[in-house]
């Protein structure tokens, strides 16, 4: 989908429309950019940017807090518009999807003609535009997708994969970021049809198995195949302080808030996750994150004591930017091991399908832990008004 | 130093310590074992600062003196040389010349007054008893010892003497193995958590007829046969209250012949899924029934003949902990007692061998 969040804001808002937008987190604190306008991209805003970056590009856009809810709800409009297209559809965010058509070209008439009718369906019946790729395989699909937004349909033709990727600079390609382009500039290779005339031993022994991967991907070779969705690979939540902080109990608190917030939604889902990863961004924007396996778990104190545990560890003596936990492996939740250590476990359990009912019923932040409550600020020390 | 050793009591030696040498050492001295020779003995010593071990050797003192060489080159060394007289002799700058029958070395050692000291405490009191009794003991508990490095307090066997008993406790959490033997005669009341890695070693050295001794004094668990000592600072921290997790009575009943179950229990296992091998247990009136199903590989079942005289039930366990709690059993007949498939499990034997297991169900 194109600039999504920033495009459904402007379908709803009509006052929006041809203006940047900017979605995310508060322009005056220290977020990231979710999503922004093409109006907006024009100014080089760009998602994942700070956002205090953005309001210097731009600083007339409109700066909309996140509202994934709604977009949750557009996403799955377009989901279901794709399946009726092909049983092979693989979500892969949440305004991002591969569907497999190659069963489907009796229905639809050819594979482009799929394209084009999915693409007018969305339009039609969302209001937003997406643009599109056609290939042979995941990878050369995805490329092709991302080069003419928005609104875009890019076709490769069987065959004429290697020609297509050739002009395109070595980032396009899946696994390669900044450290792998570093490496590959160093060689002189900018663009892939450099890489496709070195020969996969040479990039073998320099990169090991990642070598091969990158031979096969600069010819477009990709055998990986579309799975349809399954369980979502994990659960998070993460903030950017407003201020880097070393308060201990600042983050202790951000976590135990995260962690109530993650379980409650593997709850929703009917997950329970088995790995707790802990990310931490210090200053000034250096990024740890740490994991540790155990018995799978949708609650919310459990997920607490793994992620603090990860963090006391640590030992972090810089101040922290962000603070985040996420949930992976994740499978049928109710299942598993019991603990015998935990007595009070299974009581938290019943607990905690209570706490879901009423916040089902009253809304977020009904019940929580008293843990969480606010707290009368300590008093600083007053000083004696005669200075004594 | 100068000495003759000969070679079998001197690998015999050092394979009681050169397991203490841990493969990466953050001392280079670490990788290395002390020798010390004087009046009739070489002393061999090896420590990871954590555990310490020490054997005495008798040998031909020349000369005495001492110095560190690599414990695992000397190991490598001793293994492979004939059973015949061994020549030490150190030379100038910490080198050690080793000689036997026409081989000769020439090992680099460093210096002896780097080596951290291994001191075991001087306890008020020694504990003797039987090694049979000790290793026992431990096969009983050992099992149950916590892997996860992020819980310390349970990465070792706890130890408490009280009264007249000598008790083991170990759990990861999932389960927990209990031991408990009366020693006779008052031991007056200590406890202390003795690290897994020390645990180990002593199952390794312990051989079947000697009597030991063990201490536990503030800091150290302390462990002393004939020619040998071993040393281990104990795990700091709370070990959790295990008597509030061994349930007291638990109203059902099932009594069943040790080698039918395990032997049930590996045939179902097979099926089970990789991770936690669970396997449900369904229970009814004279009759077990054990099934396991894995998505990708199919499932098993068996119905085995039990005493079980309460109502139906249905449980699932990871069926290694089973395993691993019915193994350290003696006796044939061992009983599991029940309550819900929410609650522990205790499984023992049925003639009290001052031995239980609990384990806590899995949710299948």
């Amino acid at each position: 989908m194109d600039a999504f969040y920033a495009a459904i804001e402007q379908r709803d808002r009509s006052e929006l429309r041809g203006k940047p937008v900017i979605v995310g987190a508060d322009p005056r604190g220290r977020g990231v950019v979710s999503a922004a306008s093409y109006e907006a991209r024009a100014f080089g805003v760009r998602s994942a940017m700070p956002i205090s970056r953005a309001a210097r590009l731009c600083p007339y856009a409109a700066f909309l807090p996140v509202d994934m809810a709604k977009y949750r709800r557009v996403s799955l409009e377009v989901m279901a518009i794709l399946a009726d297209f092909s049983p092979l559809v693989e979500p892969v965010s949440v305004d991002e999807a591969f569907v497999d058509l190659t069963g489907s070209a009796t229905l639809f008439g050819s594979p482009l003609d799929a394209v084009r009718r999915i693409k007018r369906r969305i339009r039609d019946e969302t209001g937003l535009t997406a643009s599109a790729g056609l290939g042979t395989n995941k990878f050369v699909a995805k490329v092709a997708s991302d080069l003419e937004k928005p609104d875009g349909l890019v076709v490769v033709p069987a065959g004429g994969e290697a020609r297509f990727l050739a002009p395109l600079p070595v980032e396009r390609i899946w696994g390669v970021g900044r450290v792998t382009a570093g490496a590959l500039r160093e060689l002189g290779l900018r663009t892939i049809g450099q890489l496709q005339r070195v020969p996969r031993p040479v990039l073998a022994r320099r990169f090991g198995k990642h070598g091969h991967d990158l031979h096969d991907l600069a010819f477009g070779r990709d055998d990986r195949p579309v799975e349809p969705f399954g369980a979502p690979k994990s659960v998070g939540a993460e903030e950017t302080f407003g201020a880097d902080t070393t308060d201990a109990e600042l983050l202790r608190r951000t976590l135990r808030a995260q962690a109530e917030r993650v379980a409650a939604e593997l709850r929703e889902a009917g997950f329970a996750a088995s790995r707790v990863t802990l990310k931490l961004r210090l200053q000034p924007f250096e990024t740890h994150t740490r994991s540790a396996t155990g018995e799978a778990t949708q609650d919310g104190l459990e997920l607490y004591r793994r992620a603090l545990a990860l963090l006391e560890r640590e030992r972090v003596a810089r101040p922290v930017r962000l603070i985040g936990l996420s949930a992976s492996r994740l499978g049928p939740g109710g299942r598993g091991q019991l603990d015998l250590l935990d007595p009070t476990a299974l009581r938290r359990e019943r607990l905690a399908r209570v706490v879901d009912r009423l916040t089902e019923r009253f809304g977020e932040g009904a019940v929580i832990p008293a843990t969480l409550l606010a707290r009368p600020r300590r008093e600083p020390p007053r000083r004696d008004a005669r200075g004594r | 130093m100068e000495v003759v050793l000969d070679r079998d009591q001197f690998l015999r030696g050092l394979q009681m310590v050169q397991n203490i040498v841990e493969p990466r050492q953050t001392l280079p001295i670490l990788a290395n074992v002390l020798l010390e020779a004087d009046g009739e003995i070489v002393r061999l010593t090896a420590t990871d600062l954590e555990v310490g071990a020490r054997v005495s050797v008798p040998a031909k003192v020349a000369s005495k003196g001492a110095i560190t060489v690599s414990a695992r080159k000397l190991g490598e060394i001793v293994k492979e040389l004939p059973a015949a007289a061994v020549a030490l002799k150190v030379t100038e700058n910490a080198t050690v010349a080793l000689r036997c029958g026409g081989a000769t070395y020439k090992l680099m050692g460093l210096s002896p007054d780097d080596f951290p000291p291994v001191v075991p405490a001087s306890p008020e009191s020694w504990v003797s008893l039987e090694a049979k009794t000790l290793r026992e003991m431990l096969t009983q508990t050992s099992f149950a010892v916590s892997h996860d490095e992020t819980r310390y307090a349970l990465n070792g066997v706890l130890f408490t003497l009280q009264g007249k008993d000598l008790q083991m406790v170990a759990t990861d959490g999932h389960r927990l193995a209990f031991a408990k033997r009366s020693l006779g005669r008052g031991l007056g009341g200590v406890a202390g958590i003795v690290p897994r890695k020390a645990v180990t070693e002593i199952m390794r050295v312990l051989g079947s007829g000697d009597d030991v001794q063990i201490a536990i004094t503030e800091n150290q668990f302390v462990l002393q046969m004939p020619n040998f000592v071993m040393t281990a600072r104990l795990i700091e921290g709370q070990f959790p209250n295990y008597e509030a997790v061994i349930p007291k009575a638990h109203p059902k009943r099932l009594v069943m012949s040790r080698g039918v179950l395990s032997a049930a229990l590996r045939r179902v296992s097979v099926m089970a899924e990789e991770r936690n091998k669970p396997v449900k247990f369904t229970l009814a009136p004279a009759s077990l029934r054990l099934s396991a199903s894995s998505q990708e590989q199919g499932e098993a079942e068996e119905v085995l003949d039990v005493e079980y005289a309460g109502e139906e039930l249905v449980i699932g366990f990871n069926s290694r902990y089973l395993l691993d709690a019915v193994s350290a059993i003696e006796r044939d007949q061992v009983v599991l007692d029940l309550k819900d498939a929410q609650s522990p499990g205790v499984i023992k034997s049925i003639e009290d061998e001052g031995y239980l297991c609990v384990i806590m169900p899995m949710r299948i």
